[in-house]
């Protein structure tokens, strides 16, 4: 959907998985969509020198999270938020399958 | 303009020296970041880096001007001089904004006849508090509070922007600071 205003569709798919998670790294957004992790990380460093994303280093990981200090971010996320809510929820739980939020450690994922 | 001692020169110096040749030629800048704390504190911070925003929306000829300086590009945007080892030049997207305020009205200097900016000291104490908002960054808190004991700013501009921020804690943290 943002493919046409983004100029391709893994800037799109980038956004949305930060947009869902948060916070996202390169090969967690490639191994989701089956494919490549180097042109998630290129696209990752082009939204940050952008301005719209920043990233901290975790452990050996680069994590990526929207920039709420520049003035482009805001508006950023109402266009994503739109692409989002338009996906079906069938679609969404495909495509976000993955639960990344803190769990506690040995707790069963039912 | 008076080259600036290479391996020992200050923020303010070196600030200074590459946004007036910018100027010069053409290119309007306004610093951000770290290294204003470090001006403003006159070295009580040392941050290593200058945080230039471009404000002219068509620059095609910045490598050329600061390589003209003695600075190459060494990664991205990040451009070092290779006898200045203590700071590096990073040049950050614009527009210059604070959260979704992106209306900045930055300092103007002169310097050689030219007028070079800077944030304000408020808008350097709501950038660093901002770091501390949303990247829960203490010692940004520290830098917005060295910044407030040194200089005169709009405590009440602080204040109406940390509360639509959300982050008043924020802000009544930074204002006990400031007392202590």
């Amino acid at each position: 959907m943002l493919e046409g205003i983004f100029g391709n569709r893994t800037a799109e798919r980038v956004l949305l998985h930060v947009f869902h998670y948060g916070g996202i790294y390169a090969s967690a957004i490639a191994h989701d969509y089956q494919t490549a992790i180097n042109p998630m990380k290129l696209q990752l460093e082009r939204f940050e020198n952008a301005g719209v994303l920043v990233s901290k280093e975790m452990g050996r990981t680069r994590v990526y999270s929207f920039n709420p200090k520049s003035p482009l971010t805001s508006p950023v996320i109402e266009l994503i938020k739109i692409v989002y809510e338009s996906i079906p929820s069938k679609e969404r739980e495909q495509l976000f399958k993955i639960r990344r939020r803190p769990r506690r450690k040995g707790k069963p994922v039912l | 303009m008076k080259k600036p001692n290479w391996s020992n020169c200050t923020e303010e110096e070196l600030w200074k020296y590459v946004a007036t040749h910018l100027t010069k030629n053409g290119i309007d800048t306004v610093l951000v970041g770290g290294a204003v704390v470090a001006i403003y504190t006159e070295g009580a911070y040392r941050s290593g880096d200058l945080d230039f925003v471009l404000l002219n929306y068509i620059n095609t000829k910045l490598p050329e001007v600061m390589a003209e300086i003695g600075f190459k590009v060494t990664h991205s945007r990040h451009y070092s001089h290779p006898k200045c080892k203590h700071i590096i030049i990073d040049f950050v997207t614009g527009p210059p904004g604070i959260g979704d305020d992106y209306k900045i009205k930055p300092a103007e200097i002169k310097s050689e006849e030219r007028i070079i900016k800077i944030y304000s000291p408020t808008d350097c104490i709501r950038d660093r508090l901002a770091s501390y908002i949303y990247f829960k960054a203490r010692e940004c808190l520290e830098q917005a509070v060295m910044v407030g004991k040194k200089l005169r700013f709009d405590k009440t501009k602080v204040k109406k922007w940390c509360t639509k921020e959300g982050a008043i804690d924020a802000f009544n943290e930074f204002n006990a600071a400031l007392d202590e």
